[in-house]
């Protein structure tokens, strides 16, 4: 598949009181024209400042401190400032976690939609309304024309996230970083959601890089699968190789740990928890809970190898 | 809508009955004897005696606070000891002028602290920042009436910029009228402007770290039309509870500006009036002061449901 955006070797730092926390470290993964890439990860995996640092969105005390990421033969960490508003909202849009508080509550829908087609466009108000109003209806919003006058809290939280899908879809992007969509809302919901996305990627053609922490949703949509942990990339591949031959022991740990339907006895449970950026253990940072530790893992950074066409994993088990 | 201005009307009835009491209570606890003022030291005992009856003032103090109270729902404000005017006529006549000094002091004010607070919050941490802090810590702390002598000595007796006294209304002529009102409304101003510009900053702060900031952000906005339009309506709703609180700050402020500055508004009214022993105005004015003071804060109340449309009129 023809790679749209990709990022190489991306490094993002948190520079606090406490010291410095390396969010991200040289991360590296592509996502292809109309392509759906599941990220997975726990919280603090580093998934999110990923998809922040495409857009240059990091968080303060948060910063890119190496790497690239290629987009139309374009370095976007390069360009200046007012080239990359042209990108955001334009040809990369973002949704976020919690439609709750990602709407602005003090303005109506029609003016959070009209917004971004009158910034990039240069839409006459009614144009734009139209616009917005066609891509509610698309996003299964019934009566768009009247609910375009509402605010956000008239809706609920399905209601507010199609509202968002609606937004980031209204100027046909490339790409959707989708920063877990569906984590706030109900399983019935999240299910409409998914498959609006992916409907909506089917007809419009956007890539979808969907961020989440449930490999079920993974599971489900995408047909390529990142897996981070702490900051790193640990394994990669189409997404039925990982389900059914995961290699890294943390993704393979993830997928023990999803109840199955009628499963008995209790859940497999990963040692340890998960180390603070601030402290990441020497060699392997998964090593201390790793069940298939070997002496090299606590002493040197693990090798990134392709165990199968197209499946890699970070691990001294393939070295 | 309406309900709820009705019912914001009802709630302002016993808040009022009690000002009322207060007011009533306090000005006749302090020593003194309106009818002893009026006659001079050298007036005999039987004389300060029969102006007590004529004004009233000999019967019992519940029946003058009655009186007082069943005249008030008439509308009717009593008549001023001194001067023998109606007092609400006397209050028509000076209002104009502290009305004037509040809002230029509160437009001041407001010129001032939006747009440093919000830069303060922008550059959060930074030296601009702290400089913004130790300005407004300035701001709170300097004492109004030291500030007004100040800047009468700099700005109208040294530089000759603006008069020193005298007054202009500024509704017969404007500009000459805004001559006389310039210093006493930036002093008066002074304190709001540092409150308010910390409130802003502050709330900006909390407003800046949520989602939708962000939210905009990835829609390509400029940093301008994300801190002017996304955060700043966002965090002015709070702010305008500060604005109100502070409104009630700049009628007090008024009294000892006026003075200071001679300006003939209802501050120094008031204190000439206390000076007097002039029961019926000093009760009048802080009544009508106290009127004043709700009736903005129920202007804000209105105001807030356009910041924030969660907020249900019912």
């Amino acid at each position: 598949m023809e790679s749209l955006l990709s990022i190489e070797n991306l490094e993002v730092s948190f520079h606090t009181s406490h010291g410095v926390a390396q969010a991200v470290c040289g991360v590296s993964y592509d996502i292809g024209r109309g392509e759906v890439l599941g990220v997975v990860g726990e919280s603090g995996s580093g998934k999110s400042v990923t998809a922040l640092s495409v857009l240059r969105l990091v968080p303060y005390p948060g910063r890119i401190s190496a790497g690239r990421i290629n987009y139309e033969g374009r370095d976007l960490l390069q360009i200046p400032e007012k080239q990359m508003r042209k990108v955001r909202g334009d040809r990369i849009s973002m949704i976020f976690q919690e439609p709750m508080i990602s709407l602005n509550p003090a303005f109506t829908i029609e003016n959070q939609l009209t917004e971004a087609l009158h910034n990039h466009r240069k839409m006459s108000q009614k144009e734009a309304r139209e616009r917005a109003i066609e891509m509610l209806a698309l996003v299964d919003i019934p009566d768009p024309a009247k609910r375009i006058k509402d605010y956000p809290h008239h809706l609920s939280g399905g209601m507010r996230q199609r509202v968002m899908i609606a937004e980031a879809l209204l100027l046909d992007p490339d790409v959707l970083l989708a920063d877990e969509p569906t984590t706030a809302l109900d399983v019935t919901v999240q299910a409409q959601v998914l498959d609006l996305m992916h409907r909506l990627n089917e007809r419009i053609g956007t890539a979808i890089m969907l961020i989440t922490h449930n490999l079920g949703v993974v599971a489900e949509s995408a047909r390529r699968v990142v897996v981070m942990y702490c900051g790193r990339v640990v394994e990669q591949g189409p997404v039925k190789e990982i389900f059914e031959q995961a290699r890294h022991p943390y993704t393979q740990g993830l997928l023990k740990s999803i109840p199955k339907p009628g499963g008995r006895g209790k859940l497999y449970e990963m040692d340890g928890i998960v180390p603070s950026l601030f402290e990441l253990p020497t060699g392997c940072p998964f090593n201390p809970r790793c069940p298939q530790r070997r002496p090299e893992c606590g002493k040197s950074a693990p090798p990134w190898r392709e165990v199968q066409p197209g499946h890699h994993a970070l691990c001294w088990l393939y070295a | 809508m309406l309900k709820f201005v009705l019912k914001r009307i009802i709630y302002l009835i016993p808040t009022l009955v009690l000002v009322a009491a207060l007011v009533f209570l306090l000005i006749h606890m302090i020593p003194g004897d309106p009818a002893a003022v009026i006659l001079g030291p050298d007036a005999t005992a039987e004389d300060v005696a029969s102006v007590r009856q004529a004004l009233g003032l000999d019967r019992p103090l519940y029946e003058q606070f009655v009186v007082w109270l069943g005249n008030l729902a008439h509308g009717d404000f009593g008549v001023s000891i001194h001067s023998k005017r109606p007092v609400i006529d006397s209050i028509g006549e000076r209002f104009p002028v502290t009305l004037c000094l509040t809002t230029l002091a509160l437009v001041f004010a407001l010129v001032v602290a939006l747009p440093s607070g919000v830069l303060a919050a922008v550059y959060h941490n930074t030296n601009k920042d702290y400089l913004f802090m130790i300005g407004t810590i300035l701001g709170v702390s300097v004492p109004g009436f030291w500030l007004g002598l100040m800047a009468l000595l700099v700005f109208s007796v040294q530089l000759g910029w603006f008069p020193s006294t005298g007054f202009v209304a500024m509704w017969e002529e404007f500009w000459e009228g805004l001559r006389y009102m310039i210093l006493p409304a930036i002093t008066l101003s002074l304190f709001m402007a540092a409150v308010v510009a910390r409130m802003v900053r502050s709330s900006m702060l909390e407003v800046l770290r949520l989602e939708y900031v962000t939210h905009a952000r990835a829609k390509g906005l400029s940093e301008w039309k994300v801190i002017t339009k996304h955060a700043l309506k966002n965090a002015f709703a709070p702010t305008l509870t500060t604005i109100g609180i502070q409104y009630g700050m700049l009628l007090g402020g008024a009294v000892v500006t006026e003075t200071v500055f001679s300006l003939p508004g209802l501050g120094k009214y008031l204190v000439v009036s206390i000076y007097m022993r002039d029961y019926p105005v000093v009760q009048g004015c802080i009544l009508f002061i106290a009127l004043v003071y709700v009736f903005i804060n129920t202007i804000v109340d209105l105001l807030y449901g356009y910041f924030d449309p969660r907020v249900q009129y019912s």
